[in-house]
């Protein structure tokens, strides 16, 4: 209690020492008390760690629920709430609500609810969700699914300004949470099923102008790439990298859109995300690497140049974007401590890159069943494709049968969390293969471009171990590329992951739980039955000096897709009809908070 | 007099009753025949699974468009309904209007297809595939061809 309340006092002095705060250190300051949680990653680097250990290993059986609050919204709830000094800040899917809540005695300050058309919905391929709102210098930054940015006003919900950053009728929206640096708001694009080009946007947090926005895919101004200074493998990427590896204008409705997280290192200066697929999903029309979707770019912060990238999988043609989280951990490797990125991408391969220089360290299946590449080529970054699982080789019209993982990817964006204390990765998986066949589409402008058909089932139709489950949460050694243990699921794990000092570790799951593992050893300590499947991600702050657990329920997302696979008629393989029952069966819709803590 | 024209209302009546049963008959054997139009395209033999042709695998193409919130196999999302379920209360007419124009209903939205040509020239195949579906006589997901 009187360590928290010096702790505020000190991060308080700070903001007042440091002056004329800018954005950043409004953000800096209000994650440096361990007591709040201030940006969707819980910190800049993306650990989802928290320093809280008053629920602990050994006293996380007695948690109860101490309040819950109802959305309203009966679509997917993903991302979490942030908490900034005793507010809590909740989102919503469409409509993009955002609650303001007052802690102390959980009344609502204000309620923000933009108008969207609703012609937005359906753009949308994969349900209405958001993952969040950014806090910064006394703003709230929403990202809305029309595209529209906006800053409202943290103390009182009032628009300060708005701008769009897409065209819904060219079929782009936005579900991702903006962050903010320095006295920037960061933000990507939607749309990779309708074909649009992704890009990175910053947006001055003052007034919402564009400082300035770089695309994933074209020409080297737009991209803000130097083929001279800007690397891949260490090497210099070198002059048209991206149109090099496009066929005609292809690159134009190309995809690589953005919709992940985004993390930053304040040491390099520098935005960690990921692009997404290249489009179409039919990969014969698009010969080439299709430069640079499924990359991890490493950007300067303030000028948006590119210092890095690394392109995970080249011409794609499986559907694994590449925009899951990016984790910057200081850990040993091969015996010497490195500034890291550990990334856990939707192809199957966990990596681990020096994340100042781009350097690839490991890149090692977090799932067994992953069977699309034998092994990515240390070298050349390239991973290994396995012939009988290229979709392009066997070409348009051939279904290609029981590829590992499925298009939703080992995981999809649902973020893992990092235990400085155990040194292991905590990752929410999937552990599901899939057919699928490519065929010719036509382009149409705002109409969705997929270009394929595919059906998924549990791993074990084609693992052959006889299980049926779908999903599985797993501890990773990002040093040796290993699994510590892992923890099966029936369903997807869909949630984002939170690490505390207390050794304890929660996530959610689809049909509804909320969970606590031991740390160390993955032993499961505390299980609730919240009101809806959660896909949101699991969060702590304290109030009063008291710890607090928070985490959304509200099933959908493509997790809801997900589900619905091999349900029905699959007589091959497993026979176990048990494992396919519908997620209905255990769930329903409906946005509930529910907040836990100790007994007092 | 009286009886004649009493005779000839009879028969004009029952001419009547004639015409309109005759109509509404062949209007519902129209419509059954439209809805289990996919038989042609569907051969199952003892033991294996179904085949179909390439005019319903164009229909299972078209329906990709779609699985991203109907599903995988057309069972429905946690947003989107189950068309095996809806494809039994509608018929071709109000599926294709439904399909071109969209809809907003007590479940959400549904787009409008009508500038797609990835669905709109396939309509009819994606119908018939789609009752295929509803009435159990193929399984979801990718199915073997028959004609090759
Ligand atoms: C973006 C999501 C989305 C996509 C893609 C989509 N639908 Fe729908 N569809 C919906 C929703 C939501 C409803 C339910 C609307 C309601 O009743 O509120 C619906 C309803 C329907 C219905 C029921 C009509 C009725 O009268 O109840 C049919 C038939 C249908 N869709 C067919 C299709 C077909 C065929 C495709 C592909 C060409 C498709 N849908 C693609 C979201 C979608």
């Amino acid at each position: 209690m009187k360590h928290h309340l010096l702790r505020i006092l000190v991060a308080s002095c700070f903001a007042l020492l440091s002056g004329i705060a800018s954005a950043n250190d409004s953000v800096k300051s209000a994650m440096s008390n361990s007591g709040n949680w201030a940006i969707w990653g819980g910190d800049y680097a993306g650990t989802r760690y928290s320093e809280l250990d008053q629920i602990n290993a050994s006293n996380v059986k007695d948690l109860q629920v101490a309040w819950t609050f109802s959305t309203g919204v009966l679509r997917g709830h993903e991302g979490g709430p942030v908490v900034i000094d005793g507010t809590m800040f909740i989102h919503t899917p469409f409509p993009n609500k955002v609650f303001s809540i007052n802690i102390e005695d959980q009344t609502i300050n204000w309620v923000y609810e933009p108008k969207q058309d609703p012609d937005t919905i359906p753009v949308m391929c994969c349900d209405t969700v958001s993952r969040g709102v950014a806090y910064a210098d006394g703003k709230i930054f929403l990202q809305q699914a029309d595209t529209n940015l906006v800053a409202l006003d943290a103390n009182t919900g009032k628009k300060i300004w708005s701008v769009k950053n897409g065209d819904p009728k060219q079929g782009s929206t936005n579900t991702n949470a903006p962050i903010v640096i320095k006295d920037k708001v960061f933000t990507g694009i939607s749309g990779g099923e309708f074909g649009v080009r992704g890009f990175l946007a910053a947006y001055n947090t003052s007034d919402g102008s564009l400082a300035w926005k770089c695309y994933s895919t074209g020409p080297d101004g737009e991209m803000c790439v130097d083929g001279e200074k800007t690397t891949e493998l260490l090497k210099p990427i070198g002059a048209d990298s991206s149109l090099n590896t496009w066929e005609g204008d292809q690159w134009k409705i190309g995809g690589g859109t953005t919709w992940g997280w985004y993390s930053y290192d304040e040491e390099t200066n520098l935005v960690y995300y990921g692009t997404g697929n290249p489009s179409t999903w039919n990969p014969v029309v698009r010969p080439g690497d299709n430069k640079w979707s499924m990359t991890i770019f490493a950007r300067d912060a303030d000028t948006g140049m590119a210092k890095w990238v690394y392109q995970m999988t080249p011409h794609d043609e499986w559907d694994y974007d590449g925009v899951n989280e990016m984790i910057l951990a200081d850990i040993e490797v091969g015996g010497e401590m490195r500034k890291t990125l550990v990334h856990f991408d939707r192809n199957g391969f966990g990596y681990t890159l020096d994340r100042v220089t781009g350097e690839l360290l490991v890149a090692e299946k977090y799932d067994p069943a992953v069977n699309w590449a034998t092994h990515v080529d240390m070298e050349t970054g390239r991973p290994q494709v396995v012939a009988k699982y290229s979709t392009d080789q066997n070409g348009e019209d051939v279904n290609t049968e029981n590829v590992c993982p499925a298009a939703l990817g080992s995981k999809d964006q649902q973020p893992a969390a990092f235990s400085p204390k155990t040194g292991l990765f905590y990752v929410p998986t999937n552990h599901v293969c899939m057919d699928y066949e490519p065929f010719q589409v036509e382009y149409v402008a705002g109409q969705p471009y997929v270009g394929a058909t595919l059906s998924m089932f549990p791993a074990g139709k084609v693992t052959g171990d006889g299980t049926d489950h779908l999903g599985n949460f797993i501890a990773w050694d990002a040093d040796k590329g290993e699994i510590k243990w892992s923890i099966p699921e029936k369903f997807s794990v869909w949630s984002g992951a939170l690490a505390t000092a207390g050794d304890v570790v929660f996530y959610g799951t689809l049909d509804g739980h909320l969970k606590a593992v031991d740390a160390s050893s993955g032993e499961q300590l505390y299980s609730f039955k919240t009101p809806s499947g959660i896909i949101g991600n699991v969060n702590t702050y304290t109030h009063d000096g008291k710890q607090y657990v928070a985490v959304l329920s509200g099933v959908g997302g493509w997790a809801g897709i997900g589900m619905a696979a091999g349900l029905e008629g699959d007589t091959d393989g497993l026979g176990a009809v048990g494992a396919y029952k519908q997620l209905g069966k255990y769930t329903q819709l409906g946005g509930v908070l529910s907040v836990f803590a100790l007994p007092d | 007099m009286i009886d004649k024209e009493k005779a000839l209302l009879v028969r004009i009546f029952s001419s009547l009753i004639f015409l309109t049963s005759f109509v509404f008959t062949s209007a519902i054997h129209a419509d059954e025949a439209e809805k289990t139009a996919y038989k042609d395209h569907v051969k199952c033999a003892e033991g294996e699974p179904c085949k179909i042709d390439l005019y319903l695998t164009r229909g299972y193409r078209a329906f990709s468009q779609c699985q991203v919130c109907h599903g995988l196999d057309a069972t429905g999302s946690s947003f989107a309904p189950s068309l095996t379920d809806k494809m039994q209360e509608i018929d071709k007419a109000l599926f294709i209007d439904r399909v071109e124009n969209g809809f907003k209903g007590q479940i959400g939205v549904m787009p409008p297809w009508k500038e797609n040509p990835n669905v709109m020239k396939y309509i009819d195949q994606l119908y018939d595939y789609l009752m295929a579906r509803s009435d159990g006589a193929i399984p979801g997901g990718k199915l073997k061809r028959y004609d090759r």
